[in-house]
């Protein structure tokens, strides 16, 4: 379980986490939506102790950052270095040594290339690929489905279900509406800084609804398209 | 449009000296000044001076042909503005070393260094590593820094291999011990910019156990490359033995210190005046019975925020 409380972080006069509370236990989905900029990513870097904050993070069962799997939007690759030597190295340093890599390749990626050469879905494919081989208890996707094909996004949500199935906590960021539906148990909405209540699988239509409406009809006509 | 170009490019070389903890004017008169001692002692004492500034010249003007930058430029604006940003650019990073050939009366190569700057600037080499087929490396995927160093140095320890083989060949050990020196150079190198902090967080460790396995890695590994150039220079130079152990010694000392000195800062780069006071050290070796403990506690707190040790 983790519990975060009052979780507040600024960059100089920027305030982008203004008392994010939540509790997040074993077994579930949580989805957390927001614009650009909302600060959803910063949320994820201070869960994984990437960044300074005020306010408290809680994890029971151990230190949080060993039992963590962190998928960024844009997952960061050494030069000269092969996706085989990636996912080995990501691995071993959290001691685990892989049976079958190869055959453990469930995205099908060239492993013997350099992973600076995959595209940017390969690339997201094979950062997520090192986070499954490590036995993480909880797996943070920061767009998980961002750049990826469309065989790759179902085959992403099922690892998603799968997860949940043994008991992991998930938690993840998107931006298409329909993935998050699929997957999540609980969605929050981050806006000002702070988390909205949990919307619930029975919400989703209306959370939708009004997002539309908030987002779209109100900015379409600042555009005066042409 | 090329005006504000140039207005870019000096601004970025500002920024870059201030984030690197420095006086942009201080740091642009010490460059200079060093420049012209280095280019000078160069030029009047050894015989290649002028063809090792070449080099140089080469060495700045190529990190400027890379692909995605080239494309960038390309996409971003009409050909012949594309050229002569490339032409301007070229020439302008060219000067200092034209003006070495100038008052040393090179000729031949103002000529060369003119028409290779030229010729750069039209004609864009991809260095981009968009191949395939990986270099194989003798390590294993512990620790990265020397599958990626080597993937990307191998020409160089190619080179003091041949440096070996020619000091070996006319009987000069000065040139033995240097190319011992490139590879063990080359090695530290290997830890001289900090990897993303993903690379260190990833790690189930405890600061003290990540710096001492970064440390015995490095020797270890430093150990295996060079290996074949002491033996050959045991065997060939025996009575140089003293020397060279107090390279290696040396060589294996700063290793440790270049190691501590990245994760002091960590995740940040190293600021200038922390790696000049290394480079002091060189000098004035009784320093880094200093430097080494205070390097070594900042490392550890370093690495026990990100390991959250």
């Amino acid at each position: 379980m983790i519990k975060i409380l009052n979780l507040k972080k600024e960059f100089g006069e920027n305030q982008v986490l203004n008392g994010v509370t939540a509790t997040l236990v074993e077994g579930s989905v949580y989805g957390i939506v927001g614009e650009n900029g909302s600060g959803k990513t910063t949320l994820f870097r201070c869960l994984a102790g990437l960044e300074n904050y005020k306010g408290e993070i809680e994890y029971v069962g151990g230190i949080l950052k060993n039992e963590l799997g962190l998928l960024l939007t844009e997952p960061f690759f050494m030069t000269k270095i092969t996706g085989l030597e990636y996912l080995k190295f990501m691995c071993q340093a959290r001691s685990i040594d892989p049976d079958n890599l190869l055959e453990r390749n469930v995205f099908d990626l060239p492993l013997n290339r350099y992973a600076e050469t995959y595209s940017t879905g390969m690339k997201k494919k094979l950062a997520l690929t090192a986070i499954l081989l490590q036995e993480n208890s909880v797996f943070i996707l920061d767009e998980p489905f961002n750049g990826v094909d469309i065989q790759s996004n179902i085959l992403i949500s099922e690892i998603i279900l799968k997860l949940k199935a043994l008991n992991k906590t998930i938690i993840l960021s998107s931006h298409i509406f329909s993935t998050l539906s699929d997957t999540c148990d609980q969605i929050f909405l981050l806006k000002k800084g702070k988390f909205s209540n949990p919307i619930l699988k029975h919400e989703y239509v209306e959370l939708e609804k009004s997002m539309k409406e908030e987002t779209v009809l109100k900015r379409l006509d600042k555009l005066g398209l042409k | 449009m090329i005006k504000y170009y140039f207005q870019l490019q000096f601004t970025r070389q500002v920024r870059k000296l201030r984030d690197f903890g420095v006086n942009p004017i201080f740091a642009s008169l010490a460059i200079l000044a060093l420049f012209v001692i280095g280019s000078n002692l160069l030029m009047a004492k050894t015989e290649f001076g002028g063809h090792i500034l070449l080099i140089v010249s080469m060495s700045w003007l190529f990190p400027l042909t890379v692909k995605r930058r080239n494309d960038f430029l390309k996409s971003s604006m009409i050909l012949i503005q594309y050229f002569r940003i490339r032409i301007i650019e070229n020439t302008i990073i060219s000067i200092p070393i034209l003006i070495v050939f100038l008052v040393f009366q090179e000729w031949i190569l103002i000529i060369t260094l003119l028409f290779l700057s030229t010729i750069i600037a039209i004609r864009v080499f991809s260095f981009s590593s968009n191949y395939t087929f990986p270099i194989p490396r003798p390590f294993s995927e512990f620790p990265f820094e020397f599958s990626v160093g080597l993937r990307k140095t191998y020409l160089v320890i190619l080179g003091s291999y041949i440096l070996l083989f020619i000091a070996i060949k006319v009987g000069n050990p000065n040139l033995g011990v240097f190319s011992l020196l490139l590879l063990l150079l080359t090695c530290i190198s290997f830890y001289g910019i900090p990897e993303n902090e993903i690379y260190v967080w990833v790690y189930k460790s405890n600061a003290k156990k990540f710096l001492f396995h970064k440390m015995k890695f490095a020797v270890f590994f430093s150990s295996l490359i060079i290996a074949p150039t002491s033996i050959f220079l045991l065997i060939f130079f025996k009575a140089q033995v003293l020397i060279l152990a107090c390279f290696i010694a040396l060589g294996y000392v700063f290793l440790l210190v270049v190691i501590l000195l990245k994760y002091s800062t960590f995740p940040r780069e190293v600021p200038l005046p922390k790696g000049l006071l290394v480079g002091f050290s060189l000098l004035f070796p009784p320093l880094l019975l200093a430097l080494i403990p205070y390097f070594y506690n900042q490392s550890i707190r370093s690495l026990k925020i990100i390991l959250h040790d």
